[in-house]
Order: C-alpha cells, then sequence, then structure tokens
C-alpha cells in the first residue's frame, strides 16, 4: 500500500530529519526580529512571531506533525486531535493546531505520551470507519491510510463489531461533480469551513451529536459553487470524491504533468494525470502568486471534453458543401492555394479563445509575410488612444496575489466569480481577513460576499472619474491606501467601450498618484480568455468588426469558436479555414479542416491576465492525425512559398523573444508602466457615456460551458442540468 | 521633434528592461515623446514591451514581414529618436 | 562540468621541491647546530614512495595551468544521439499531491524528459512506448547537481522553480470568536 519501506514512513515524525530547505532558511531569517518568542521543539531553538501555534513552530523546524482537521488556508478547528503532543509541564497533551505558543515552551513530538495520543485518535477513528479501502478512490491518496500505517498501533479493540458493529451514514447528494459516501466521513469539517470561508457558500454543517453526527447540507440541495471540487481535494478521506473519476484509477498507475490550464483567464497551474495516452483527472498545483492550492470547477472537470467532437483528421469541403476527411497533403495545398491566391488586404486571420502564444506568432509572421495586417482577435479592446502599445491598459496590473491585500475593491462591469473564480477566492480572503470593502458598478450579481452596489449605469464611472460622483464610494476609493479596480474586458465591446476605458484609466490614475505606496497599481483589466493577453503582446489587433466589414476572401480561424466571425457575416465566395482541436462553431463555418491539439498535448504558451507567461507541457498526444499548431503553421508557409525561419520550438520561442521577451519569462510577472502617457492619450476619449453594463455571466448556469472543449463535456452538462434543476428546489 | 511612421514600416516594437541603467534612456523617451509620436499616428502600432533584465531594443517591421533591428543600449533620449527616424525611412 | 583542478597546483614550488627526493637540506642548513645533527631529518612519505617520472610530471604540472573543460558524455553514455539533441530535460521540484496533506515527498529535485507518444497495446491493453526515456526520472537533492548531471550529458535543460513560498501569517484559533470581524466563523 505504501511505495516507501515503513523505515521511512516511521522517520517521519523523527527530529533528525533533515528540515525542508524553505523552512530551514525562514528560520535563519526570523532569529534576528526581537519580538520573536523562543520555542523548544524537540529541543531544537526556533523563534517564532508570538501567537504562532505550535504546529507551524513545529513546521519552522521541519517537524511535521499529522493531522486531519487542520488546514493552513482555513480555519483552525482542533476538533480532529491527531496533531497532540507533549507539552513540558502540562498535565494534558496539547493539539498542536490551536495552541499559542510561550515563551520557553519545550515541545516533545515524538515522546511516548505523543505516541500514545496519536495512537488512540487513529484507533478512535478507525472504529467508526468502514473497510472501504479496495472500493475507494482515496486509496493510494488517503491521508488516514498513510497516518494508521506511521502513527497507527496495529491491533484493534474494537470487539462491539460482533455485536452492534460500525455505524453507517447515508450518502448525501451535492450534486453531478461531488461523490459522497458519508459513512467514511471523519467529521474533520474541512468541507464546512471551505464551503463557508473561501467558497462563500454556506451550505455544509454537521447535524446530530456523537456517534448520530452528520456532515452534510441537511436538505438535499446540490453544492452551488464554483469552487466545489477543491472539496474533494481537502476531504483527508474518501468521503468526497470526484464523480466523474470515480473508479477510474489508482493515483500510483498515473501519470502526472504539470501544466497549466487555459479555460480560464488566470492560468492556474494544474497536474495533468494520465494513464495510456488519455487524461484521467486534472489536480490543482500549488502556485502561492495566482490559484494558491485551488482550482476552479470548470477548469478540473472540463477535461472529459477533450475527448469528444475532437477533430481527428483534415478535413476539405466536397462539392455539395460537406467536410470530408482528406489527407494532409490535400489540405494543406488547397489552404496555401487560397492563401497564395487571395490579395493581400483580403487576406484576415482570427484567433480565438484557446490559442497558444507559437502558433499566434506563427500565424501573424506568415500573414505580414503575405503582405496582410488583418490579424485580429475574436475579443474586442479599444484602439483608440494608447490601444495596445502600453501592456498596462489591458492587463491586471495588480497582481493577483497583491489583491488580498487591497483595503478597497471598485469592480466594473464584470462578474469576477464566474470570469475568472480564483480572482474572486482572492477578494473574497481579503474581504474575511483584511475588512476589504467591495463595490460594484454593473448588474446585481452574487459574488459570496457583501458589496455596495454602485448602479450599473456606465455614466457612474464618468462620475467618478472626474469625481463628481455623489456616493460614498467615491470617498471610499479616495481615503484606501491600496485601492484596486478592476475592469471587465467585456464592457470595452460596445462603441462607449473606449469612452469607458478612458474614464477608468482616468479614475484609477488619479487614485495611484495619490497614494504613498509609489509601488501599487490600480487600474485592472479582466481579459475573458487565456489567449487575449499574448494575442494583445504579440500584436493582434483586437475586434473583427472592421475587418469583416471590409469582405475578406479568405479567413483563418485559430480556434475561433465564440461565434464572432459566421458564415453569413462573410462574402459568398470566402474561404474559411479553420484550425483547431475540437468541432465547434468555428469547423462548421469552415471549408477547410486542419486538427491542431488542445492545450494538454502541446508544449505551448500563454499569457494569463496579469501577463505572467506560463507553458503547458504535453501530458498526451494529439489524436489521429491531428498536429502541433505551430506546426501546422509552419508546414502551410512551406507550401505558400513564404517558408518562416524556424524549424523547431527553440527557433520558435526565440523569434517569440524578439517580438516580447515577456512572452519567454516564464513564471515571472511584469511591472508595467506607462499610465500616465495612456491617459493622456485617453483624455480626448473622454465621451459622454449612457450605457448599462451588463456581463455575459450572470449565474451558475452560464458559468460551465463557456469554450469549446468545456462544451464538449458531457460531465459540464450535466452541471448545467444539475443547477437548473436546483433552481426548481424550494431550498 | 514630429515623426512620421507609415508607408513601408508596418510596426514598430520597444523593448526595454523597467530599472536598467542601460534603457534610461530609452524609458525617458516614451515618457517624454510618445505621446505626441502617437497623436501624429494614431493608427500606426507603436508596441512598448517591458521585460525585467533585457537589452532596450527596437524592431521595425516593414511590409512582407521584413523586420530591422536596432540596439538602444545606453543612448540617451535623442539618440533613441535619431534611430526611430532612421527607421522610419 | 570541470575538470577537478588538480591539487598539485595548490603546492608551492618550495613545498614540491622539498618533497622530492634528494639530499635532505636541513642537514647542510643546520650543520653549526650541534643538537640538531642527531636528529634524523624528517622525509615526506609521498616524495619517498612517488615513482620519478610522476614526480616529473608533478614538478611539470606545478609550471602549467589548469584550464576548465567542459565534459561532454554523451558520445560514451550509449544514449542515441537522437535523444541527446532532440528531447528537452524540465528540471523540477515535484508538486505536492493535491489530495493529501504530507509534504514529506517533495522535497528534491527530479528531471524528466518531454512526454512522448503512449498508446494501448492491442495485446494486454498496457502502455507501449516508442520512447526509451519515456520513464527516466532522476532524483537529485539540489538544482545545481541536476543541471551538472544534464550538462555533462548533453541534454538542453530548462529549471521551473516552483511558487511555493508563503509569508509566514500566524494563525490563531480565537479570530473565530472574534466579535465584529469577519473572521467570525458561524460554523464552530
Amino acid at each position: 500500500m505504501l511505495r516507501q519501506p515503513l523505515s521511512r514512513a516511521l522517520a517521519l515524525t523523527s527530529p533528525t530529519r533533515a528540515a525542508p530547505l524553505a523552512a530551514r532558511r525562514f528560520a535563519e531569517q526570523v532569529q534576528a526580529r526581537p519580538d520573536n518568542v523562543e520555542v523548544f521543539i524537540d529541543d531544537q531553538p526556533v523563534y517564532v512571531p508570538p501567537g504562532t501555534t505550535v504546529l507551524q513552530a513545529a513546521a519552522q523546524v521541519g517537524v511535521e506533525i499529522p493531522r486531519f482537521c487542520y488546514h493552513e488556508r482555513l480555519a483552525v478547528a482542533g476538533n480532529c486531535r491527531m496533531c497532540l503532543v507533549e507539552v513540558e509541564k502540562s498535565p494534558k497533551p496539547v493539539a498542536a493546531c490551536a495552541m499559542p505558543v510561550m515563551k520557553g515552551m519545550r515541545v516533545k513530538t515524538n515522546s511516548d505520551l505523543t505516541r500514545k495520543a496519536r495512537e488512540g485518535v487513529m484507533e478512535f477513528l478507525l472504529v467508526n470507519h468502514p473497510l472501504d479501502c479496495p472500493i475507494c478512490d482515496q486509496g493510494g491518496e488517503c491521508d488516514l491510510q498513510d497516518q494508521s500505517m506511521a502513527f497507527g498501533s496495529d491491533k484493534s479493540r474494537f470487539t462491539d463489531i460482533h455485536f452492534s458493529g460500525k455505524r453507517a451514514v447515508e450518502d448525501k447528494d451535492v450534486g453531478p461533480l461531488i461523490k459522497t459516501i458519508m459513512t467514511r466521513c471523519i467529521h474533520c469539517t474541512r468541507c464546512i469551513r471551505f464551503a463557508s470561508e473561501v467558497a462563500g457558500v454556506d451550505d455544509f454543517g454537521t447535524t446530530g451529536r456523537g456517534t448520530d453526527m452528520q456532515v452534510g447540507t441537511y436538505v438535499e440541495k446540490m453544492f452551488l459553487s464554483e469552487l466545489s471540487g477543491n472539496i474533494i481535494d481537502l476531504c483527508p478521506v474518501g468521503a468526497l470524491t470526484s464523480k466523474p473519476y470515480s473508479f477510474a484509477a489508482r493515483p500510483w498507475e498515473t501519470r502526472r504533468i504539470d501544466s497549466v490550464d487555459v479555460l480560464d483567464p488566470l492560468g492556474s497551474n494544474i497536474v495533468v494525470a494520465t494513464r495510456t495516452n488519455e487524461v484521467l483527472r486534472i489536480l490543482p498545483r500549488t502556485n502561492e502568486e495566482i490559484n494558491e492550492e485551488w482550482l476552479a470547477d470548470k477548469s478540473r472537470f472540463a477535461c472529459d471534453g477533450l475527448k469528444r467532437q475532437r477533430l481527428v483528421t483534415p478535413m476539405m469541403a466536397d462539392s455539395r458543401g460537406n467536410l470530408t476527411p482528406c489527407e494532409w497533403e490535400d489540405a494543406i495545398v488547397a489552404a496555401a492555394r487560397a492563401l497564395r491566391d487571395c490579395p493581400p488586404d483580403k487576406l484576415v486571420a482570427v484567433s480565438g479563445d484557446l490559442a497558444d502564444a507559437e502558433s499566434l506568432v506563427a500565424l501573424k509572421d506568415l500573414l505580414n509575410k503575405l503582405g496582410s495586417e488583418n490579424t485580429c482577435t475574436e475579443q474586442y479592446f479599444p484602439l483608440e488612444g494608447s490601444g495596445i502599445d502600453f501592456r498596462s491598459s489591458y492587463l491586471l496590473n495588480t497582481k493577483i496575489a497583491n489583491v488580498e491585500e487591497a483595503d478597497f475593491v471598485l469592480l466594473i462591469g464584470t462578474n469576477v466569480r464566474f470570469e475568472a473564480p480564483l480572482l474572486n477566492a482572492r477578494i473574497r480572503k481579503a474581504f474575511i481577513h483584511k475588512e476589504t470593502d467591495v463595490a460594484l458598478v454593473g448588474p446585481k450579481v452574487d459574488l459570496t460576499y457583501d458589496y455596495m452596489h454602485v448602479g450599473d449605469s456606465a455614466s457612474i464611472v464618468k462620475d467618478l472619474a472626474t469625481g463628481t460622483s455623489a456616493h460614498e464610494v467615491l470617498k471610499r476609493l479616495e481615503s484606501a491606501k491600496r485601492p484596486v479596480v478592476i475592469l471587465g474586458a467585456d464592457q470595452l465591446k460596445t462603441q462607449e467601450g473606449s469612452a469607458l476605458l478612458a474614464y477608468t484609466q482616468e479614475l484609477a490614475l488619479r487614485l495611484q498618484d495619490k497614494l504613498q505606496d509609489k509601488n501599487w497599481k490600480v487600474l485592472n483589466v479582466l481579459q475573458r480568455t487565456a489567449s487575449q493577453v499574448a494575442a494583445l503582446d504579440i500584436g493582434y489587433k483586437p475586434g473583427v468588426g472592421k475587418v469583416l466589414e471590409a469582405g475578406p476572401k479568405v479567413v483563418y480561424l485559430l480556434g475561433a469558436d465564440a461565434g464572432v466571425v459566421t458564415r453569413e457575416s462573410l462574402p459568398k465566395d470566402a474561404v474559411v479555414i479553420y484550425q483547431g482541436h475540437h468541432g465547434d462553431v468555428g469547423a462548421q463555418a469552415a471549408d477547410i479542416v486542419l486538427p491542431g491539439a488542445a492545450y494538454t498535448e502541446k508544449r505551448a504558451t500563454y499569457v494569463n491576465a496579469e501577463g505572467r507567461a506560463q507553458q503547458t507541457l504535453v501530458a498526451v498526444t494529439p489524436p489521429g492525425k491531428a498536429r502541433e499548431d505551430w506546426k501546422i503553421i509552419r508546414a502551410l508557409s512551406e507550401v505558400v512559398g513564404e517558408r518562416l525561419p524556424y524549424d523547431n520550438l527553440d527557433e520558435v520561442r526565440t523569434r517569440m523573444s524578439e517580438i516580447s521577451p515577456a512572452l519567454v519569462s516564464y513564471g515571472d510577472v511584469q511591472d508595467n508602466n506607462y499610465f500616465a502617457q495612456a491617459r493622456a492619450l485617453a483624455q480626448s476619449l473622454q465621451k459622454p457615456v449612457s450605457g448599462k453594463l451588463d456581463v455575459q455571466l450572470k449565474t451558475l448556469e452560464d458559468y460551465f460551458m463557456t469554450d469549446s472543449i468545456s462544451r464538449a463535456s458531457p460531465t459540464m452538462a450535466k452541471c448545467v442540468q444539475a443547477v437548473l434543476k436546483q433552481k426548481q428546489s424550494p431550498y | 521633434m514630429s515623426l512620421r511612421l507609415g508607408g513601408a514600416l508596418r510596426e514598430l516594437r520597444i523593448h526595454l528592461c523597467q530599472t536598467s541603467k542601460q534603457s534610461e534612456g530609452v524609458r525617458e523617451f516614451i515618457k517624454n515623446n510618445y505621446v505626441n509620436i502617437k497623436k501624429e499616428n494614431p493608427n500606426f502600432p507603436i508596441l512598448i514591451r517591458e521585460c525585467s533584465g533585457v537589452q532596450p531594443r527596437v524592431w521595425a517591421r516593414y511590409e512582407h514581414g521584413v523586420e530591422c533591428c536596432q540596439d538602444l543600449n545606453d543612448l540617451t533620449p535623442d539618440q533613441v529618436m535619431d534611430v526611430l527616424k532612421r527607421l522610419a525611412q | 562540468m570541470f575538470k577537478v583542478i588538480s591539487h598539485t597546483a595548490n603546492l608551492t614550488r618550495s613545498q614540491l621541491s622539498r618533497s622530492l627526493p634528494a639530499f635532505s637540506t636541513s642537514a647542510t642548513r643546520l650543520a653549526g647546530d650541534p643538537t640538531s645533527r642527531k636528529e634524523a631529518p624528517i622525509i615526506d612519505n609521498e616524495s619517498v614512495l612517488t615513482l620519478p617520472e610522476k614526480a616529473k610530471e608533478r614538478k611539470a604540472l606545478d609550471t602549467a595551468i589548469v584550464v576548465p573543460v567542459k565534459v561532454d558524455l554523451s558520445p560514451i553514455t550509449g544514449v542515441p544521439e537522437e535523444h541527446v539533441k532532440t528531447r528537452r530535460v524540465r528540471i523540477y521540484q515535484p508538486a505536492k499531491n493535491a489530495m493529501q496533506s504530507g509534504t514529506n515527498n517533495i522535497h528534491h529535485w527530479e528531471m524528466e524528459f518531454d512526454t512522448r507518444q503512449r498508446w494501448e497495446n492491442p495485446l494486454m491493453g498496457w502502455t507501449s512506448t516508442g520512447d526509451p526515456l519515456s520513464n527516466m526520472k532522476v532524483q537529485f537533492s539540489s538544482p545545481d547537481e541536476a543541471i551538472e548531471h544534464c550538462e555533462k550529458n548533453g541534454w538542453i535543460w530548462y529549471l521551473d522553480i516552483p511558487k511555493t513560498e508563503k509569508q509566514f501569517k500566524p494563525k490563531n484559533y480565537g479570530v473565530n470568536f472574534s466579535w465584529n470581524r469577519r473572521t467570525r466563523v458561524s460554523t464552530k
């Protein structure tokens, strides 16, 4: 059951085990501070700020005290009692997760009393725990299994099993994503605390006392949160498991590949678990600066959409207009002929939601070599004023991690909860821990925290920017030391978009100039898709309106599935070439289909909403005859006659660094400046605005299917159905 | 200080570092002159791409994908202007 | 990565010449001192046991300068050239399993290769691959060791530093019961 020999497992609590690098470094730094208290963990002195818990102090030394209910990102509960350690001069063992340290405290984490306490706690937990290991999904990655092997005793004294047996609890239905087998629950209350604090949906709780205690929603209610999948990770036992992944695989037979999620603009770090070229599940990876250790539901569960509706062969429209499979040579030759014969100004490329930076660069190079400047993105961004010249105009300048330090947040025309769930989780974190207040300009939506609803007309932004607003929000904004203004990129679609952006820039800069902290940036624009920032960095012109008006002859869709380019909007003789991985809206409208690779199948660069470049790695290979996107464009360029100067990934990345060096500085986010210049140019755009701000994703059922992968996923479809059904329920 | 951008020149990309000394001139140049240049050429893409630790450069893209790169290391703002003027021809 | 610089370079000329088998100089220098003549001269064991060729070599090395040279083992490791030139190595710290809270197995560094195609074998349904390095995961205790290993073998590597450092915030049980702060917990 355990991969490592028992001796290594037993060494877990040994104080002589080398402390991990990070912990050791921190202990050295902390020593210097004068207000720290000295504590002895297993006779090792450590200096910690007063008020730290014993468990945290031990973690600094490198001693990991076993626990079930304690989680560093949730409130302290102290109900599992597994963290009991002996403290000298204390009559009873203390719960390390809750006990604050005192000066000179001597803690023994491996003494006889501590070990007896752990064995006792483990014995009690296993009394009523069912013997489900062979059928439990958590087997192999179960905290209870590992800790019982490491800290439990070998014998059981549960004689009552021959009489009344173990307790059993009914399963609860909390939705199509979470499978609950509540008999296995050890009542650690992590799910309750997560739902209450991080997700903001206070639906979980305990009912009953003692043996009859049950964790659940009391009435049959779906867990209506976009972060619901995280309770599957949090549950230390197999009580809450993933329904789509149930009985699929054991953790030791999966290969885990680190990658990045592209179904929302934040680029959360993920681990793709695969077996035999099939993606089984997606788990979050800790990245303190983006997603901490959470992952949104769409990113987690939409992976079964990677197996359906896939484009596996190149296709060409035959004489009757139906797409029929053909060979790569035929498709490429036909596409090349269309590109070559097209007059340069009538050649258009449109990039979609999930396009990676390598293929964007290759496509732009190809089009530029052919003499066309019409590379555009589906998502609009106003090009008037400074447009996309400055990165600070279209990025989240207060980085995601810094949002939790804010003391006032103004949201303009964005439902952050469904557009970027993990950014919302950060704002909620600030709301709870730092007493941050939030104001929203837009339609009244449920953001999981209380906010001031200022209104939904665009003129409010104008009033705030010019300082003429009568609302108290203006006073709060101006008195805040770290204000954050987040504008949703969707609002910039309309004709008033540039004015709205101009006013927001004015407001943000007016606030920023008054701040004492010169490094705090106020203006943030939240893009909707993972590819938009990279496309704007590379120089794609946002928005297809203008190029469609001109009547293009050849349209190259790079995964463009948002339905912005339709057959009706194009002239009758236009040739549409679609390159993508799912047979969605774009492929339907196409004459030539070139199958590309999805984000788990290629090594590609995606830039997230803060401007951080990250790369996805190859977890599985593309199905059928599909190939990597930039290679298709490179092959096409060869046949067209304008050969692109790169043959392997390193050369493409060199070319990317020539376009924008931030595209290849992986993992780092840049500080962007020149707000004043952008504002200077935006002054002339400040026209009166009158429209109403509306968001696309208002309620949970809108959240699940927003791009080609999630639209193809049966799990996402079930979620939508379940949410609609839950709306009918009286609870 | 007028700079007409257009004709064969299709796009200008300026790479600079936010803090290093070599990019000081480029930073000053953008701070002082960008607004005017953009006002004269409102539809011309002058992409300013900052990245820490990078050598300041300007890339000019002409017709048919032909590109030209100039190093802007340790130049004063006026020298940067001259480089741009040269590229614009 | 670099050849080990010869230790003899550290020895001074006089030390080296003293270690060579020659007349013991101490006797001639202290000829005037009557008490020292009775003492046997202390001769270095190394100098006695070294072969004359080796001694000459050492003397020659003492005058020469050793230049570090990049070690390239790829011709002799037996890895086919295609798998040295086309493969990319990722050096990383393994991610913590999201389903568990233990962190014992993430404090080392690993190197792995880019994934190539794997398919289901039609005979038994097992996973087949044509990639000899598909299961090659070597563990190191520091990223420098991993980098040195990759350089020696000629692989192109890149370092993926995880962003797991957190600012230390002391946790407090009492905030669950705060009177007017939002950290007051409704679910006790």
